[in-house]
């Protein structure tokens, strides 16, 4: 028994460090949410892929690289989801995901700026999201909201019934 | 056996981050400051992460190898080996994207910062091992 506990201290050590260097992505816990708020309508992204690597003391080394896929838009409204994949809308049959990858991760007063490449419908952005950060269950939330041109991603037409400007709320748990 | 590599690994990492903050804040008045590139949790990481691999190998040469002394000589060139390698790791690595004005004017300076830390688990494991390590 004695003979294997510096080689399994010696495996842990080797693995710990290994992690920390290599920045192992933080999983992303189930009962995340994203949210797309307007007068009219409002609804979310059921489901959320992608990686998130997120180090409060090794803000150089995060990165956020998500896709949302357009199958799971959630108005609670099946004709309105069945629209929202047309051509004049998402046009899920060509672009199936709306992606947002980082390219830097910035600390503010209050929070976070994690500034990256939104990508909707085949249009790439430039944009930079404010997150909060809050300590819950022994791992870490992020959340925030910021507004988003749906016109700018040549989504839908403008001035129509639905509001250009989207408000879009995150909420997303993450193991430390 | 194994437990003395280990305690040498294991001193030797303390030993060299000591080394690397004292160097690391020392660079950093002097010349510019990286530390949002380098804190001293990685710091800790990357020295043990270099003397735990060196602990493992010591000792599966020294099992493998009967001859005592051909076993040192490929395990130090080994370990030196890796530390040169090391050098070309970081020049072919991307620079990190810095967010403080001075680290982004001085970015062509990081990989050369980066260099001396390279020998540090090396350096540290030869200078204590006569203290840990009988022959």
């Amino acid at each position: 028994m004695k003979a294997i506990i510096y080689p399994l201290l010696a495996g842990t050590l080797l693995v710990t460090s290994a992690a920390t260097i290599f920045n192992v992505n933080n999983k992303i816990e189930d009962g995340y949410k994203i949210k797309f708020e307007s007068k009219d309508p409002t609804g979310t992204f059921d489901v959320m892929n992608g990686t998130i690597n997120f180090d409060e003391n090794n803000l150089v080394g995060s990165s956020f690289d998500l896709s949302f896929p357009i199958s799971s838009i959630n108005t609670e409204n099946k004709l309105r989801d069945k629209k929202a994949q047309t051509s004049e809308w998402f046009d899920a049959a060509n672009y199936p995901n709306a992606t947002f990858k980082s390219s830097s991760v910035v600390k503010t007063d209050k929070g976070y700026h994690v500034k990256g490449t939104m990508t909707i419908k085949g249009v790439s952005k430039s944009l930079t999201v404010p997150m909060l950060v809050k300590e819950k269950d022994g791992g870490l939330v992020l959340y925030g909201g910021f507004g988003l041109n749906r016109i700018d991603f040549k989504v839908g037409k403008p001035n129509g019934a639905v509001p250009d400007v989207m408000n879009v709320k995150f909420y997303i748990p993450i193991s430390k | 056996m194994f437990k003395n590599f280990f305690f040498l690994g294991l001193v030797a990492a303390f030993a060299s981050t000591f080394l690397c903050i004292g160097y690391t804040e020392m660079y950093y008045s002097l010349i510019v400051d990286f530390s949002e590139a380098n804190g001293i949790l990685l710091l800790f990481s990357y020295s043990l992460l270099a003397l735990m691999v060196a602990c493992m190998l010591a000792f599966a040469i020294q099992k493998a190898i009967k001859n005592q002394k051909i076993a040192e000589v490929l395990f130090n060139l080994l370990f030196a080996g890796a530390s040169v390698v090391g050098v070309f790791v970081v020049l072919a690595a991307k620079d990190p994207d810095f967010q403080t004005e001075n680290a982004q004017l001085f970015a062509e300076f990081y990989k050369g910062f980066l260099m001396p830390m390279l020998f540090f688990p090396f350096l540290t494991w030869f200078t204590l091992k006569p203290l840990i390590i009988r022959s």
